[in-house]
């Protein structure tokens, strides 16, 4: 087959894509099917393009560098919206808008978008192949950036059609660019019609629908209705000396280090001790037969905070982004190499910072957004769990939550049990770290590190925690973790 | 690491604990200090110490959150509050 060419013969998406490229008038329609051949062949456009900038391909092989318009550079929580039939599911943690007026306002935006530019049809498979939990997304963008992640991020292309088979259960999703202007920039989910449509960015979670969007903010309606959880969490196997594994959930607000938790290395003293990673960002988990929760990670991949990432701070890290990686908004030496603030070794002469102007160690301004990011597959990393593959997932023994708090919370409890761990989690809270807002110190409230990105009802989703423990015979063992106790240490 | 141990021992059923008022708590002698430069058990009380007068603030911190979500707010949610006021 022609590549490029459609590659489905599910009725319910040619249609759908039929329809929306008559609507939004691409100039071309590339269908992806997730081959090796394909990924070089649009990397090659993207570099023609200058969307990508090849790194220097001896230090970094398979490693390209992108800058996003400096206007769109983080999610958007004020352009995110949970489109209900009525606000009241959509509750007060979240934005909300009628399906209908949200549906006319975002497709006359897109009406004839993208004119001029090629629509790639990019379907994809969150969760392992096979996995009862796993579930199938197809994303329309005309981002060559996106396509390219998502090719890092989940399993793309053909394998997630042969999933779906000839079903119509499947997310569809709507990427534009547009002119990424703020002012036009929205990301909604219309959790009845399995829908997310995102215009005006193309940047990170805005645009990788699989991701918060559907992993998450969908997922979490479809985990009440049918009895499973779709949590912000990572996951991680501990394996003792005595060659035994426990697997460990655990939920964060951002900035308490949940990648470097994922990726932990024991020190030296915890001979035959290993930390598998399972996922670090995203879990879904559901009752086994045998009573226990199971979680797997619908990913493939890590989109992680590149500042801050060392040989240090996340060796394994450091691991996983030597290849095949995309970045983002970091800084870029003249001779091909990433540079960003807290990475190994002292800062370059001279460089590019994350807008492309010239940067020295002696410039004011940060070389790497604070929010710059690598895209980098999880097969990369040397501590990647064999588990990860397993449709049945990881049965989890313990959940941590954590938060970021100087003082008032201790080390670490264990919670009573489920119903006052849900409690605990429901409660948690971290310290606000952005000196420029001069809140620093201030509580910011995130349950189940899950504000952002639970979309329902906050309220029914705590119910839905505690109506899960009818549902789990051995459930997991709750905790609370504080590793920023003025005085403590690991 | 050594916190993530003493989880992992407990879900094992192989780590002791005692009873706090937010929860269990390991005792110093089920906490691997060893090794740690200038952490000694007088350390790790002070980092798992909980000082009634701050919780007491929390828990009305708490609440600002929970007024918002006052009404889809689980009555098990409340009666945890309630329960963790009487232990402080």
């Amino acid at each position: 087959m022609h590549p490029g060419c459609c590659n489905s013969d599910n009725p319910h998406v040619n249609r759908w894509v039929a329809e929306i490229a008559a609507h939004c008038q691409p100039n071309a329609i590339h269908w992806c099917d997730g081959s090796l051949d394909e990924k070089r062949a649009l990397t090659a456009e993207a570099v023609a393009g200058g969307t990508l900038i090849p790194l220097n391909q001896k230090k970094w092989p398979g490693c390209y560098y992108h800058r996003s318009n400096p206007n769109d550079v983080a999610r958007v929580e004020q352009c995110t919206f949970i489109c209900t039939p009525t606000e009241d599911e959509a509750g007060p943690t979240n934005n909300w808008l009628a399906p209908a007026a949200m549906r006319t306002k975002l497709m006359g935006l897109l009406a004839g978008a993208m004119r001029g530019r090629t629509m790639y049809v990019v379907p994809f498979l969150m969760g392992p192949p096979g996995s009862p939990l796993a579930r199938v997304g197809v994303e329309l963008t005309d981002s060559i950036y996106v396509v390219l992640s998502m090719g890092i991020m989940t399993r793309m292309g053909r394998v997630a059609l042969e999933q779906l088979g000839v079903g119509e259960d499947f997310t569809r999703g709507i990427h534009s660019m547009l002119d990424v202007n703020p002012e036009r920039r929205y990301i909604a989910h219309f959790p009845q019609e399995n829908t997310i449509i995102s215009v005006g960015s193309n940047y990170g979670g805005n645009v990788l629908l699989g991701k918060k969007c559907m992993a998450l903010r969908l997922a979490s309606h479809w985990g009440r209705d049918e009895g499973w959880l779709a949590e912000h969490m990572l996951v991680l196997g501990v394996e003792s000396p005595d060659g035994k594994k426990t697997f460990v959930a655990g939920a964060f607000p951002s900035a308490c280090g949940k990648t470097n938790f994922a990726m932990l290395r024991p020190p030296a003293r915890f001979a035959g001790w290993k930390v598998w990673t399972v996922g670090d960002d995203i879990a879904w988990m559901k009752p086994g037969p045998d009573g226990r929760l199971y979680a797997i990670n619908p990913e493939t991949g890590y989109f992680g905070v590149a500042p801050g990432t060392n040989g240090k701070s996340n060796p394994n890290a450091m691991e996983c982004i030597k290849r095949d990686t995309i970045f983002t908004n970091v800084a870029l030496t003249p001779d091909g190499d990433v540079w960003w603030e807290g990475k190994d070794g002292p800062p370059p002469a001279e460089c590019l910072d994350w807008r492309g102007q010239r940067w020295t160690p002696d410039s004011k301004a940060k070389a790497a957004h604070p929010n710059s990011r690598f895209c980098a597959p999880m097969s990369n990393n040397p501590m990647l769990a064999i588990e990860v593959h397993d449709p049945a997932g990881v049965p989890i023994s313990a959940i941590i939550f954590g938060g970021r708090r100087t003082s008032t919370i201790p080390l670490v409890y264990q919670a009573f049990n489920w119903v006052h761990g849900v409690y605990v989690g429901a409660t948690i809270g971290s310290e606000t770290t952005a000196a420029a807002t001069g809140l620093v110190g201030q509580v910011r409230r995130d349950p189940m590190a899950m504000l952002p990105f639970c979309g329902y009802n906050m309220g029914d989703y705590f119910a839905h925690w505690l109506q899960m423990r009818r549902h789990i015979a051995n459930p997991p063992r709750i905790f609370h973790v504080n590793w920023f106790r003025k005085d403590a240490d690991d | 690491m050594r916190v993530l141990e003493w989880v992992v021992e407990r879900c094992r059923g192989r780590a002791n604990a005692s009873e706090g008022l937010l929860g269990w708590v390991p005792d110093a002698h089920d906490f691997d200090l060893e090794g740690l430069d200038g952490f000694d058990a007088a350390r790790l009380q002070q980092a798992q110490s909980t000082n009634a007068e701050e919780w007491r603030r929390e828990v009305l911190q708490q609440d600002e959150l929970f007024m918002r979500l006052y009404a889809h707010l689980p009555k098990e949610i409340i009666f945890q509050r309630e329960l963790l006021i009487a232990r402080l």
